[in-house]
């Protein structure tokens, strides 16, 4: 029973991991309507940039933190700059095409100015797991599940409930409707994609705590991808519970059903469900209901 | 006038012809490395490498000079991705027409061992052999067994080190995402069910390529009363394992292989103090600073070029390139400086035992057979730790044993 609380609890928490993850997707879409493919490269981005503050430069954590935020902020502005600026209002075609290119851009890029080798990533979170009753939680899961619950309430809030929130929505919906009304749609992309690079820095410090980092660590974006279809792209506090969903059967799949069928099951697993989802809910749980007037 | 310019003339394209003669003494033959400078083992593949250019280097400036021939070596980077790599084959073999390939891990393995006898190219790898590659009538030939004989290795030298009348009980961390890494899984089974009083396979923790937080798996698999985890995936795997066990504040040692082994573990911790309890093993020569390996490698390093650290990865490297340019130069012998082809380079390897002494001490006798990629009998390895920051071998001519086909 105890393991089965540990697996549980900790795939639990492992799912709002990947929620944070979907939901740097998420304010990416719903800002700049693109599907940034390449968010797991933007986490390896950003944990190249804090362990760049932390342990090349060795900057003390309440420097060399903020400094990674702002490095992030300033490298989510360049991407968008880069990459997305002369999309605005062009099909969507051109801009999966463009987050495909820029997928590719990013590990080439890393490769080459961070070079391949496994470095050690600093421990923001106590490394050390908490222990009670026989049942195992480890404490930068723990930590970032409770991050990650309070930027979806927040970005949530955000985006429902403030007037430069509401705008971002309005660009998601349609670019021309968007431009039409005086949104600046290229504003709205630019906080997009800054915001979903600060998300990918804080979900490069929760997986990557005491651990180590190197070029290829870009696998968990693909692993949030179904927790944003399953969710619905919209919605962010949705994610969580996909997340949560997702993070606890897989787990559970990994510590129940993997060693009776001596093979990796549990890492198709969420690709299996993100398949279902696509055949028989495309929107997802919680996402917008598209309603077109003929 | 005429016969002075006739004359003129005749000397010109004598000295012509004596200088191209001169030029045309040394034959070249194109050998093409498979790499992975953009994949899982990125990390160490340029001292890998590094090895092996070093090697290339120095033949070429002494023995094979002596007798006339030179190698001309290109790395190729496969990605470790046999996609990649058997895409990649076709270019290869009609750019470059390479005589022999170095190959580097199981994805080259298994992408090229069924293009190896149809275009008729041997190709000499020295990471651990696989069971896939483990058929009659090679084309591959590898140095050292496979991973799972030297997981093997560790198990049945522990077993007698601690005069253990229980077996080893073992997890291993596998991933499968690369068919080498899933065949030394059932290499492991396979030793174990036929070894039962010398391993226990008690879990499998399978993981991605480059898992970063391995905590729940390892502090339920410390929970079953195991002995060991062997991990011979890679760094990454190595370093994610290390971390959760320190974390649940586990003393169950790691084992790994050369290619993920103590120095790589130690770069990426950034501190060789803090790899402990931590082991590898391996059939070929262990890194230390002292003996004809050691020396052979400064003679690389100061003359020729090899730039790279004294490690298990470079070592790999120069074992394999070692191994060619020895076998190049007794088809040169056999066969003349023009005559060497891929075909009679190859029955030249299946003919010809390399000595330890020719191989520097980097690896034992290796005497090649058709019965399989690599050699199964008489090998023997070493097993070392990491003792205070500072490499230390526990023991050398550890026997390697024979497995049962899998």
């Amino acid at each position: 029973m105890t393991l089965f609380l540990t697996f549980a609890i900790n795939g639990a928490l492992q799912g709002l991991l990947y929620a944070l993850v979907a939901i740097g997707f998420s304010v990416i879409y719903r800002a700049s309507k693109v599907f940034n493919i390449a968010q797991g490269e933007l986490l390896v981005l950003g944990g190249f940039l804090v362990w760049l503050t932390l342990m090349e430069w060795a900057l003390p954590l309440y420097l060399g933190l903020p400094l990674s935020l702002a490095l992030a902020v300033a490298s989510g502005w360049l991407i968008e700059r880069i990459f997305f600026k002369r999309l605005v209002g062009e099909q969507i075609f051109a801009m999966v095409m463009m987050s495909i290119a820029l997928l590719i851009f990013m590990r080439g890029f890393m490769l080459v100015v961070f070079g391949p080798d496994v470095r050690a990533f600093p421990a923001i979170f106590p490394a050390k797991p908490i222990i009670f009753q026989g049942v195992m939680v480890i404490q930068p899961l723990l930590f970032g599940g409770i991050l990650t619950v309070l930027i979806a309430f927040g970005l949530s809030y955000f985006f429902n409930r403030t007037r430069a929130g509401l705008g971002l929505t309005a660009v998601a919906e349609d670019h021309r409707t968007a431009m039409d009304l005086g949104i600046s749609v290229r504003r709205a992309s630019q906080i997009a994609w800054m915001l979903g690079m600060v998300l990918a820095m804080f979900g490069a410090v929760v997986s990557m705590n005491g651990n180590s980092i190197n070029f290829l660590a870009s696998g968990i974006g693909f692993i949030a991808i179904p927790v944003a279809l399953l969710a619905g792209l919209e919605a962010i506090t949705g994610m969580l519970l996909a997340g949560v969903l997702i993070g606890v059967v897989e787990r559970l799949t990994a510590g129940y059903i993997d060693p009776l069928i001596g093979a990796n099951f549990a890492s198709i697993f969420p690709l299996l469900l993100m398949l279902l989802i696509l055949t028989f809910r495309p929107s997802g749980f919680f996402g917008w209901k598209t309603i077109e007037r003929i | 006038m005429n016969k002075r310019v006739v004359g003129f003339a005749a000397v010109l394209i004598a000295t012509l012809q004596a200088g191209a003669g001169a030029l045309q003494a040394e034959t070249s033959y194109s050998v093409v490395g498979w790499a992975d400078f953009s994949g899982p083992y990125a990390d160490v593949m340029p001292d890998w490498d590094g090895g092996r250019v070093g090697v290339i280097n120095w033949w070429n400036a002494t023995r094979g000079k002596e007798i006339g021939v030179r190698i001309e070596y290109s790395a190729v980077d496969g990605r470790y991705d046999p996609a990649q790599i058997a895409s990649l084959w076709p270019g290869v073999l009609s750019e470059k027409k390479p005589l022999a390939l170095l190959g580097m891990g199981g994805s080259d393995s298994a992408a090229m061992g069924p293009r190896l006898p149809q275009d008729k190219v041997p190709m000499v790898s020295a990471g651990g052999g696989y069971g896939f590659t483990w058929t009659p009538d090679p084309w591959l030939f590898n140095l050292r067994p496979t991973l799972a004989h030297e997981a093997g290795m560790y198990a049945e030298w522990r077993v007698a080190t601690e005069g253990r009348d229980k077996p080893l009980r073992v997890v291993v961390l596998a991933s499968e995402a690369a068919p080498a890494w899933v065949d030394t899984v059932n290499g492991i089974k396979s030793y174990a069910t036929h070894n039962p009083g010398k391993m226990e396979l008690v879990d499998i923790i399978w993981t991605t390529p480059q898992p970063t937080d391995l905590t729940t798996d390892v502090f339920a698999a410390v929970g079953k009363g195991i002995d060991a985890i062997i991990v011979m995936t890679n760094t990454a795997g190595s370093v994610a394992v290390k971390r959760a066990l320190d974390n649940v504040g586990s003393d169950v040692p790691l084992v790994t292989g050369a290619h993920n082994g103590l120095t790589a573990i130690a770069a990426a911790i950034g501190s060789a103090d803090q790899v402990t309890n931590t082991f590898e093993c391996a059939a070929v020569a262990a890194p230390v600073e002292e003996g004809p390996t050691y020396d052979y490698y400064r003679e690389l390093h100061d003359k020729h070029g090899l730039d790279r650290l004294f490690s298990s990865a470079t070592l790999i490297g120069v074992s394999q390139a070692t191994f060619l340019v020895n076998q190049l130069e007794e088809a040169v012998r056999r066969h003349g400086v023009d005559g060497v082809t891929s075909e009679n380079l190859r029955e030249t390897i299946l003919s010809h035992t390399v000595s330890k002494e020719e191989m520097h001490g980097v690896n034992g006798n290796i005497q090649m057979t058709s019965e399989g990629s690599f050699p199964v009998m008489g090998l023997s390895g070493y097993c070392m730790t990491m003792e205070d920051g500072k490499l230390k071998v526990l023991a050398t001519d550890v026997a390697v044993p024979s497995l049962v086909k899998w």
